[in-house]
Order: C-alpha cells, then sequence, then structure tokens
C-alpha cells in the first residue's frame, strides 16, 4: 500500500495543531488567575465567572445575541432553503449570474456589506423615517449575508441525492405536495440542518456587521468584548471568552452527531 | 379513470403547480429573490452612488453630484500607500497560510484511520466556531509588551534575536504587538482552518492509485508532490486563498486591537465613516477591495478554484 506518513510531516503537523489550540488555552487557562493586572499566576478563583454573572451588561448583551440570532437563523434558513432548492431544481435564465452574485458575501470583505447597509438604512431613514438602528436592522442585515451560506449549503447537500427519488415519487403517484412533505424534505433535512447551525454560529460570531448595523440600544457578546478589550486585556473577558467557547463547542460537537446518525 | 385524474389535477393547487413550472420557480424563488435584491443589491447600489459624492473640504458637507472627485482623492500617495500595505500584508498571510496549511491537510487526508481522521477535521473546524473576536484578542495576551512570548522567550535567552527582528523596518516596531510582523502573525492565525479546509476538500479527491502509478514509474517521493499532488491540490489552494486574502484586505480588527498608527483598509473606511463623516471617501475605499475580490474570484473559478468544494 501507500508509504506511510514520515515521522517529522506528522511532527510539524502536531505542531500547526499546537499553534491553533494555544492561544485558546491561553484564555482559559488565565480566566481562572487571580492576578487582576499582569501575567503572574498568582492563585486559582472563579471569581472572575462569578463577577461576570452579577454584570447586567453581559446579561443584556447574551439576551440580544440569542435573540439576534435565532430570528435571524429561522428567516434566512426558511428563505436559503427555498433558494437553494430552486437552484438544484430547475434551469432558468439569469441562473449563472444569480449563482455569481450568490458568492459575493462569502467572498466580499465583511466591511464592504457593513458600510452599504448602513448607507442603505440611512438612505431610507432620510425618505421614510424607516430603519432606526437597532436590534431590527441587525437582524435584517444578518438574515442577508446568512441567505447566501444557507442557498449554498442546501444546494450542495441536494446535489449529492439521486435525482431518480423524486422521479420515482412522482411514478408512484405521489403528487406534488405529497412528493415535497414525504421525499425532498426528508432527504434535504440534514442539510437544511446544517445549513442552519452554519447560519446561527456565523450570526454569533459575527461583529462588523453588528457593529455597523447596531444603535446605542443593541449591545450583543461581540460587541462588548471589542469595546472592553480595546482597553485592556480583563479576566473577566477572558472568563466571558471561555463560555462562549464551551457553548459553541458543545452546540457543534452534539448537534451533527445527533441529525445525521447514518452516512 | 382517465377523467377522475383530470378532475382531481384541476382541484389540486399542487398539480396546478406541476403543470406550471415556471410559477413554481417564481413562487420558490421569489421571496429569497426580493429578499436579496432590497437588502443586498440595494445597499452595494447605494454604496456605489456614495463613492460618487463628494465632501466639500471647506463646508464639511456632502454634495450630493455626481463626481469623480472623490475617486481621485483616493489616489493621493497616503491613501495608496494604504492600499499597498494592505495588498501586501493580504498577499504575504496568504502564502504564509498555504505553507502552514499544506502539511496538515496533507497529513489528515494520508491519515488511515477513519476516526482518528474525522477527529483531526472537527479539530480544525473547532476554532473557526469559536469566536474570531476572542481569538484575535487571546494574542494581545502572548504578543503584548509585557505579554507571553516576551517572558518565554527571556527565560530561555532569545530576547536578543527579537529585539533585533523589531528593529527591521517595515516589520518591527516598539514591541511585537504594535508591528507588522505581529499583525502577520495573528492574520496568519486566525484565517488558516479557512486555507487548510479546502486543500483538505481537493487532497481527498487526489486517487491513492495516483500516487502509487508516480512511485511505480519510478517518481522520488517530491517529484510525486511536485508533478502529481500539487497541481491536484491547486484548486483547493485558490479556494482557500480566495478566504485569506478577501479576510485580510476587509479586516480591520487585527490591525486596530494590535497596529500602529499606519493604516489598513478596513481601519480607513472606520476613520473615514466614523471620525472623519467623509462618507464618500470610506465609500470609495470599500469599492477597491469589491474590485480587487471580483477580480480574483473570477480568476479562480477560471483556474478551477471552486470545482473541488462546492
Amino acid at each position: 500500500m501507500l508509504a506511510r506518513i514520515p515521522t517529522w510531516l506528522r511532527g510539524v503537523s502536531y505542531a500547526i495543531y499546537g499553534f491553533l489550540y494555544l492561544p485558546i488555552l491561553l484564555i482559559a487557562i488565565y480566566s481562572f488567575n487571580r492576578a487582576r493586572f499582569g501575567l503572574a499566576w498568582t492563585g486559582f478563583t472563579f471569581d472572575w465567572y462569578f463577577s461576570l454573572f452579577q454584570n447586567a451588561l453581559v446579561w443584556q448583551a447574551t439576551q440580544n445575541t440569542l435573540v439576534l440570532a435565532l430570528v435571524s437563523t429561522l428567516v434566512s434558513t426558511l428563505l436559503g432553503s427555498l433558494l437553494g432548492y430552486g437552484l438544484y431544481r430547475y434551469r432558468f435564465p439569469g441562473k449563472k449570474i444569480l449563482q455569481g452574485l450568490m458568492l459575493l458575501p462569502v467572498i466580499v470583505p465583511d466591511i464592504v456589506m457593513a458600510i452599504a447597509l448602513l448607507l442603505f438604512y440611512q438612505f431610507v431613514r432620510f425618505y421614510t423615517g424607516l430603519f432606526e438602528l437597532g436590534l431590527g436592522t441587525m437582524i435584517l442585515a444578518h438574515i442577508t449575508f446568512q441567505i447566501a451560506f444557507v442557498a449554498i449549503v442546501v444546494r450542495s447537500r441536494l446535489q449529492l441525492l439521486d435525482p431518480a427519488l423524486e422521479e420515482a415519487a412522482y411514478d408512484l403517484y405521489a403528487n406534488t405536495w405529497q412528493k415535497l412533505r414525504y421525499v425532498t424534505l426528508p432527504l434535504a433535512m440534514p442539510g437544511i440542518q446544517a445549513a442552519a447551525l452554519l447560519a446561527f454560529t456565523l450570526s454569533i460570531d459575527d461583529f462588523v456587521i453588528s457593529f455597523f448595523t447596531s444603535g446605542p440600544e443593541s449591545l450583543t457578546l461581540p460587541i462588548l468584548i471589542y469595546s472592553t478589550a480595546r482597553r485592556g486585556v480583563t479576566p473577566e473577558i477572558n472568563a466571558l471568552s471561555t463560555l462562549i467557547i464551551l457553548t459553541t463547542l458543545i452546540l457543534v460537537v452534539g448537534f451533527p452527531l445527533r441529525s445525521a446518525p447514518h452516512r | 379513470m382517465i377523467k377522475t385524474t383530470q378532475i382531481s389535477d384541476q382541484t389540486d393547487l399542487f398539480g396546478f403547480l406541476y403543470r406550471h413550472p415556471t410559477l413554481t420557480l417564481a413562487i420558490l424563488l421569489g421571496p429569497p429573490l426580493i429578499w436579496l435584491l432590497i437588502f443586498y443589491l440595494g445597499p452595494l447600489l447605494a454604496l456605489l452612488l456614495q463613492s460618487f459624492y463628494h465632501l466639500d473640504p471647506f463646508t464639511g458637507l456632502i454634495l450630493r453630484k455626481l463626481t469623480l472627485a472623490t475617486y481621485r482623492e483616493l489616489l493621493t500617495p497616503a491613501n495608496v500607500d494604504i492600499f499597498v500595505r494592505s495588498l501586501t500584508m493580504a498577499l504575504a498571510v496568504t502564502l504564509a497560510d498555504i505553507v502552514l496549511a499544506f502539511p496538515l491537510a496533507y497529513t489528515m487526508v494520508r491519515l488511515a484511520s477513519p476516526r482518528w481522521k474525522g477527529f483531526l477535521y472537527l479539530s480544525v473546524l473547532l476554532p473557526l466556531w469559536s469566536s474570531y473576536l476572542i481569538r484575535v484578542y487571546a494574542w494581545k495576551l502572548i504578543l503584548a509588551k509585557e505579554g507571553i512570548l516576551t517572558y518565554l522567550l527571556a527565560h530561555v535567552g532569545l530576547q536578543g534575536w527579537m529585539e533585533k527582528i523589531l528593529q527591521l523596518p517595515g516589520i518591527g516596531g516598539p514591541s511585537l504587538a504594535v508591528s507588522n510582523l505581529g499583525i502577520f502573525l495573528v492574520f496568519l492565525y486566525v484565517w488558516l482552518p479557512y486555507m487548510i479546509l479546502p486543500i483538505q476538500a481537493a487532497l481527498e479527491r487526489v486517487p491513492d492509485s495516483l500516487i502509487e502509478a508516480s512511485a511505480d514509474l519510478g517518481a522520488q517521493g517530491w517529484q510525486t508532490f511536485r508533478y502529481v499532488i500539487f497541481p491536484l491540490a491547486l484548486p483547493g489552494i485558490l479556494a482557500g486563498s480566495v478566504f485569506t486574502f478577501s479576510l485580510t484586505l476587509g479586516d480591520f480588527v487585527v490591525p486596530y486591537s494590535l497596529g500602529n498608527s499606519s493604516y489598513f483598509i478596513g481601519q480607513a473606511v472606520l476613520a473615514f465613516q466614523g471620525t472623519s463623516g467623509n462618507i464618500p471617501l470610506a465609500a470609495a475605499f470599500t469599492v477597491v477591495p469589491m474590485g480587487i475580490m471580483i477580480v480574483y474570484l473570477l480568476v479562480a473559478k477560471r483556474l478551477g478554484a471552486f470545482e473541488s468544494v462546492s
């Protein structure tokens, strides 16, 4: 069979893994350090976690982050799945252009989208008084960048399916509704779930677009971390970061195992 | 028999839709397309329009009249400096990420046990799912003047080396945290998974038999790499480079939390939009990376960048 991977290559690879995880581990370690300033280890403590739980601002930001992520994921999964299915199932004029346009939010830097949305909101507000910056405008912004990701994931999962399955449903006298309900949707479900999970994590993690489209009342966790960390490294932020990483870890590791047991 | 099906088809909405695929398509694509038209193309047009307005330097008011004056302002040496700096950084980060990602992706693909492989794959994904801000911010702990790296280097007696490196023009600075080298390291780190995953996807498609055939034909290890593996991984490398390049080009968080007073594109946009209120210039500034990325994407696509990933 094949030659084994040389030992040096294995070593290099594990060193790169170390590089990927070292900074995250450091944050977790320092969230338990008693010292408020500096890097010297002065003892183990849970104090920073307790002071975090008593911080009203943190609770407010957590709530906003979750509302934003849940609402935007719900809408974008619906719209993006429709788009993904349409692109998978049908040929129509302008399809190539549409597919190219869908790649734009994926490859154009976030800041372009952020400024564009901000100007657009300003423009509409100028004429109609709508779109006061806040959680509402952030939800609209998140849905917009999530749709493309959802559509791409759903479509690429559908392409793995055997087209004969849908034809078989018609051959067996299923009408369009029955075909969608009992054949297409169950088959597409793992893809839709994966897309929703991606949309959710993108929303929770998003900083740049949130930062530009937020109002004074709509603080989210990334914005809170950014504005606090700019003033300096604090142990509370280390604690908050550790909690966020743990939460996403549980979410990501827990989900795919349950939604796709086979394959 | 035939008659009954016809009747049920006529009364059945879905039967009707089946016979009118264009209408079905409109119902499927209508809502998402209308959404993207309003909230995606609308903002991009607003951005483009703003970049043709101009901020009057004397009154500080934005003249809502189409002009190229803002683009002329974009070409002043100070601004061109910003583009050159950002592009150089994006290029350096992309190349370094390829160098780091390749061995890792190769090891992941060639490892025999599927279990171990799955674990390694998840380990690359996980940092991507933990907040990007937090990962940037972790580097402040490491690179700061009294940070972990300084501490470690002092212990092994290498701080002299670091001081020498920091004295290099264009790369160094008063400390790693405020040097271009520091910014480079952090970019390298935060975008690395975006390079690993597409390369891994491309390598996954290289059949074992090709590598065996190469060996059977007498190729040395490096020859197999140079003439078989690398060309086949190229689409993956290109796809990854689209991400690392674009992400570096537009980012303002990394240079803002680490950097010095010399701006990158993202910071310039933030400053012109926020503090100086020169929205037309901020808009024109974003048009440049957008244009660069569209060209980059078209070239990458022509070279087959996305065949292996999507």
